[in-house]
């Protein structure tokens, strides 16, 4: 397992199962103060957003199980496939989520995320109220 | 952001643009603001926090010259300000946004931006030079409307953004803000915190007034708390937390006191709706139960509001029909009159347009949806009764200072709220219907207002909360319906509801994101 894969699968076992360390210190471990996080059109969330919507969605009493599968390394990029499984506390139903992504390092730090599905991150962003 | 007095790794700090030194206010025997001293450098945003009566707009007041310090002085670049001299404060940079607006409404955004400093020749306004004036404000702040269009016609949120343009084009190098999110929509404070960020990182110092503690972690570098008067403390942003911040506002005691549960004991229904339509609103079913605290959730501008205000009648209603059921009797509603006839309290989004009389006295606007009970047969007023009746119930609100004959308008938005609260509580409404309850209220009478509302329910009122705030949502209700696209999207009981799953019915979208 490469050390970017080790500290990626570390990253959000961490934050949402075991929900070990601070949402902010477990951000800082992984991505750069300068963090680009691509939304819809041309938005972007920084650091700070994030670490309000990790905060926010570490709140959320879940079961929730998180696997990093697929990663694929492209000289500074990383792409996976975060598969998240568990009871959707909105509707209480078992459900499997999967979702594309991919980092951009820049100094062993993520400046850089795309996600496949950028509507759905930046409706929770909205909704917990973190401006972006 | 830019670096705070606080930061011990800048090794050079800039030097501060304006000291307050000691600042003392007393009004007769009460002490408004004791012994205060604060520091804002160029470029710092600098939050001042505190309670209802905190001292925080004194203070700010002082800082502007509106009022004269019993002690103490203003400084501002190393030259010791006049005190009480409004004009030499404008003259060497402070400018400061009012917590309640204070545009002519009559009048254009251009007059309103340069008012008091209209540009004349000959007796004459100049009128290109006027709107010069005002569209170069306007782009410093990066707004766009139209400088002709009468204030009157704005939203809130425009209204307020012309307020910052006037205060802009004094050019001030400090702009201090009396509490300027407070009735804006969180889209709204977005952009206000981004057009304040982008005016800070030119320079300009902030002094920053809010209650809303995630905008102070937003925007500030550096947070001052006040409390009855006194400075508690200045800290840098980095090194302090939201939950420190409140313990310093209102005292850790005092929040565990204020923060206690309430037993749930629901009965029968009180209200019941269905099918309730109208613009914005498809098709709504609703219960609420003596005792029971039931939560409306939901995005700005999910139709929230507007079913509360045809359920109740206060907007007219395509279909649906509303019953209230009190001590065994069941009316229809179709009208707000009945509404409040059958036992509807109300308090509205908008407390200052619908729910507060703010040139009457606080005695008055208490007394007004009962003065029938406060009148003789032959129609005249009980004057004695009525003073009594509206000092219980400042009391039982906790009006700070419970002096009821002030105008209304004179008290902070914090006590204009208790003001709507007990109006009608006066009249021990068997259904309490409070749309954003505590927009615009610091913590320690935002904790106040959620007592009452326990209160009320563990002795039978029905209440029915509508709230963008999620903590309070959560913390009041024992149930919480999100709506979302003019519909109930979901359902969830206290024991299930938390942050995320409200946030996920609201939005549409899952909880279980990645991120």
């Amino acid at each position: 397992m490469s050390d970017r894969r080790a500290r990626i699968a570390a990253y959000f076992t961490r934050q949402y199962d075991t929900k070990e360390g601070t949402a902010q210190d477990n951000v800082e471990s992984l991505f750069g103060e300068g963090l680009v996080f691509h939304l819809t059109g041309d938005r972007t969330m920084g650091r700070h957003a994030l670490v309000a919507l990790c905060q926010l969605l570490r709140r959320t009493r879940h079961d929730r199980v998180t696997t990093v599968t697929e990663l694929t390394e492209d000289g500074d990029q990383v792409s996976f496939v975060l598969v998240i499984r568990g009871t959707d506390p909105a509707t209480q139903h078992e459900v499997a989520v999967s979702t594309r992504t991919t980092y951009r390092f820049e100094d062993d730090q993520v400046v850089e995320v795309w996600q496949d599905d950028p509507a759905q991150v930046e409706q929770a962003v909205r909704a917990a109220g973190v401006r972006l | 952001m830019t670096q705070g007095p606080s930061d011990a790794d800048d090794p050079a700090p800039t030097a501060p643009i304006l000291e307050a030194h000691n600042l003392h206010k007393h009004f007769g025997g009460a002490v408004a603001v004791d012994d205060v001293s604060l520091e804002v450098r160029p470029g710092e945003v600098h939050a001042v926090v505190g309670e209802n009566g905190a001292g925080k707009s004194t203070f700010m007041r002082m800082l502007a010259g509106i009022l004269v310090p019993n002690e103490g002085d203003v400084v501002m670049d190393g030259t010791r300000l006049e005190p009480g001299s409004p004009q030499e404060a404008i003259d060497a940079g402070i400018s400061l946004v009012h917590q309640e607006l204070s545009l002519i409404p009559e009048m254009t955004v251009a007059e309103n931006i340069v008012l008091g400093a209209m540009p004349t020749r000959g007796g004459f306004i100049r009128r290109r030079a006027l709107k010069a004036t005002a569209q170069a404000a306007l782009d410093e702040i990066g707004v766009g409307v139209d400088l002709d269009e009468p204030v009157s016609r704005l939203s809130v949120a425009l209204r307020q953004f012309v307020e910052i343009a006037r205060a802009v084009a004094r050019e001030p190098r400090v702009l201090i803000l009396d509490e300027p999110t407070a009735t804006l929509t969180p889209a709204e404070t977005d952009y206000l915190l981004d057009m304040l960020q982008r005016l800070a990182d030119r320079g300009l110092a902030i002094l920053y007034i809010s209650h809303r503690i995630p905008e102070i972690f937003t925007i500030c570098d550096t947070v001052s708390v006040l409390r009855d008067g006194e400075l508690v403390g200045t800290v840098g942003i980095d090194d302090t937390s939201p939950t420190d911040i409140v313990d310093m506002m209102v005292g850790r005691e005092l929040k565990q006191e204020l923060q206690a549960d309430h037993e749930s004991n629901p009965q029968g229904v009180v209200l019941r709706a269905r099918d309730v339509r109208a613009p914005g609103v498809n098709g709504i079913d609703l219960d609420v139960r003596a005792g029971e605290i039931v939560g409306i959730g939901g995005l700005v501008g999910a139709g929230r509001t507007e079913f509360v205000r045809a359920m109740l009648g206060a907007d007219p209603r395509n279909a649906g029909t509303v019953q209230l059921t009190v001590d065994g009797e069941t009316r229809l509603i179709n009208s707000y009159g009945q509404a409040v006839a059958a036992g509807v309290g109300y308090v509205p989004e908008e407390r200052r347009a619908d729910g507060l009389a703010l040139t009457m006295t606080v005695r008055d606007n208490i007394a007004l949806p009962n003065r029938k009970a406060l009148s003789s047969p032959l129609g005249v007023l009980k004057r004695g009764q009525i003073v009594t009746y509206a000092k219980d119930l400042a009391d039982d609100v906790g009006l700070r200072p419970p002096r009821i004959e002030l105008e209304a308008g004179a008290y902070s938005g914090g006590n204009q709220q208790k003001i709507v609260v007990a109006k009608w509580l006066g009249r021990a409404p068997a259904l309490f219907v409070l749309d954003e309850p505590t927009r615009g209220v610091d913590v320690g009478a935002k904790a106040e207002i959620h007592r009452l509302v326990r209160s009320l329910a563990e002795q039978g009122t029905a209440v029915l909360v509508i709230s963008s705030d999620l903590p309070e949502l959560l913390e009041l209700s024992d149930t919480i319906h999100v709506v979302r696209d003019g519909q109930i999207v979901g359902t969830l009981p206290r024991d299930v509801a938390d942050e995320s799953s409200v946030m996920a019915l609201a939005s549409g979208g899952t909880s279980m994101i990645g991120v």
